[in-house]
């Protein structure tokens, strides 16, 4: 992967294609191969690994794995970055108020307050949190999207589709799963097809974009 | 944009704050109204002295069931340190204190540790570390050791420090120091998140096996500062010193509204939660309730507390 680029991971459910991203974030373990950043072998034990790596991931079961419903939504955009807004031993809550504010307006996310419970957001705003909490550190560099426009509404969909755009062109290279070929084939510079844990296919930039016919053929 | 509304979820956090002040206050004031006398300062301290083992014990508790958990095992070490003490503090002085207070921080690491590595529930990890702690404090002694030479160093617990007794005023600052690390660090901030979801939490990159340990350590640390004040209160160690105040430190733990599901509540409100079961305790005996009565009253009223106290806006079931 590339920064940048968007790959695209298509394959039935059970190919493989979740224990990748699962893998690379360091959520599961690998039983073999190997993960290189910047052609230097890494090895992830934990998700926070990953994170201090610069990779993000947006799982697909938003409620429960991507946000902690009954924290706030300010306190679920710093969770993935505390150190962001720390000073010394402390947290510095006015810079976390600024810096959760300015991303609230720059996404756009609609919630009461700062204070809100995560879980009162609707699913689209849900998904903001869960993409901004990514976005506030540093640039991050890998960013996994599992099933990203999961149960979303359509205008909520077209929004979290043009943000993907977006965090490529700045530059950072996304790993996607898309709930349909058609989406993953609009979002993707490279799709890579997979069954049965094996990539069986790929389809590459500069190609004309391919046929879901095609992809579907080398799925099963 | 983001839009600022009015929200009005804080008038329902300060009413589940108050709500375990409130059911303090109403109990003193019960008891005060049938025994005047209970009120005086006098009786007042030494409802202090009383509360402050439960107090240090129920702050250990707190952070783990911060998490989720729960460490049944406290008592017991907390029984372990008492003898610890006793045959250290003769021969070592304050190294001793602070050999007792560092062993008991590692054993509450170490069952944090197996909890995490093993993946083994805090219940059941706990539940075999106290039999395990009191099994290694009763084969080390079999009966109370008296504490004499170097008493001292634990000993200034029992003074006072404007007719208060040190050792309420040193549990009240220890509760203190970990209501604001629990408030301010981003340690306290990865417990809650732990507490209320841990998947995401360790979806964000939240390092909860080291958090989960640390809150082990920490409790393992605060059930030794409980051994010490169980020396200076007793002048001995005693295999079984702390056993009685296991039961009772969980209680006010849920009397203060902490959740025993975890994330919800905190250091704070166990406090609050000591002084209830104290309160309830000596009440009910100054009140003159039959003593036969007395399990019993304190059931319902534990129970009457917890639903009065528990901050449930956070909450999505309670299980």
């Amino acid at each position: 992967m590339r920064t940048g680029q968007i790959v695209g991971l298509a394959g039935v459910e059970g190919s493989g294609r979740e224990s990748v991203c699962r893998m690379i974030y360091g959520a599961e373990q690998p039983s073999g191969g190997e993960i290189l950043i910047e052609s230097r072998e890494v090895r992830f034990r934990s998700p926070a690994d990953a994170v201090a790596l610069g990779i993000g991931y947006v799982p697909a079961e938003r409620r429960v794995e991507g946000i902690v419903s009954a924290m706030s939504v300010k306190e679920n955009l710093t969770l993935a970055h505390l150190d962001v807004v720390r000073r010394g031993v402390a947290l510095d809550r006015r810079r976390e108020r600024e810096l959760t504010g300015s991303w609230i307006s720059r996404l756009r996310i609609k919630t009461p307050s700062l204070d809100a419970l995560a879980g009162q957001l609707s699913g689209g705003n849900q998904q903001k949190v869960v993409l901004a909490k990514w976005l506030i550190a540093e640039q991050p560099r890998v960013l996994i999207l599992d099933h990203p426009l999961r149960g979303l509404d359509v205008g909520a969909k077209a929004e979290i589709f043009r943000r993907i755009l977006e965090l490529a062109e700045n530059g950072i290279a996304v790993l996607l799963i898309a709930d349909t070929l058609e989406e993953l084939i609009a979002l993707s510079d490279t799709i890579l097809v997979m069954r049965d844990g094996r990539i069986t296919a790929r389809f590459g930039e500069g190609d004309p974009p391919p046929e879901p016919g095609l992809i579907l053929k080398h799925m099963i | 944009m983001a839009t600022r509304t009015v929200s009005l979820d804080w008038l329902f956090t300060a009413r589940a704050s108050a709500a375990p002040g409130a059911v303090l206050l109403a109990m003193v004031l019960g008891v005060g109204v049938v025994q005047p006398s209970f009120l005086s300062f006098y009786s007042l301290t030494v409802l202090m002295r009383e509360s402050s083992p439960i107090l240090l014990l129920a702050l250990a508790q707190t952070g783990v069931v911060m998490l989720g958990g729960i460490d049944l095992s406290a008592a017991a070490v907390a029984s372990f340190s008492t003898i610890l003490l006793a045959l250290l503090l003769p021969s070592l002085g304050v190294w001793g204190l602070i050999v007792v207070l560092l062993i008991a921080t590692a054993v509450g690491a170490a069952q944090g540790y197996i909890h995490v590595a093993a993946q083994v529930s805090s219940f059941v990890v706990t539940l075999a570390g106290m039999g395990l702690w009191s099994g290694i404090a009763l084969s080390i002694a079999h009966t109370t050791i008296p504490v004499d030479q170097g008493y001292a160093v634990v000993g200034w617990m029992e003074g006072s420090l404007l007719g208060v007794p040190v050792s309420f005023v040193f549990g009240v600052g220890v509760a203190t120091l970990l209501w604001l690390a629990m408030r301010w660090t981003p340690f306290g901030r990865y417990v809650q998140a732990i507490g209320l979801g841990e998947t995401a939490a360790l979806l964000s990159g939240v390092p909860v096996g080291t958090v989960k340990i640390g809150a082990f350590a920490v409790s393992g640390l605060l059930a030794g500062l409980t051994g010490m004040a169980l020396v200076a209160r007793t002048y001995s160690g005693n295999p079984s010193a702390a056993s009685s105040l296991l039961l009772p430190s969980i209680a006010a733990v849920a009397v203060g509204g902490t959740a025993i599901t975890g994330g919800v509540g905190g250091y704070g409100r166990t406090a609050v939660g000591v002084l209830i079961i104290t309160v309830l305790r000596v009440g009910i005996a100054i009140v003159g309730i039959d003593p036969g009565y007395e399990p019993l009253c304190y059931g319902l009223v534990v129970v009457c507390a917890v639903a009065l106290t528990m901050d449930r806006t956070r909450m999505a079931v309670v299980k």
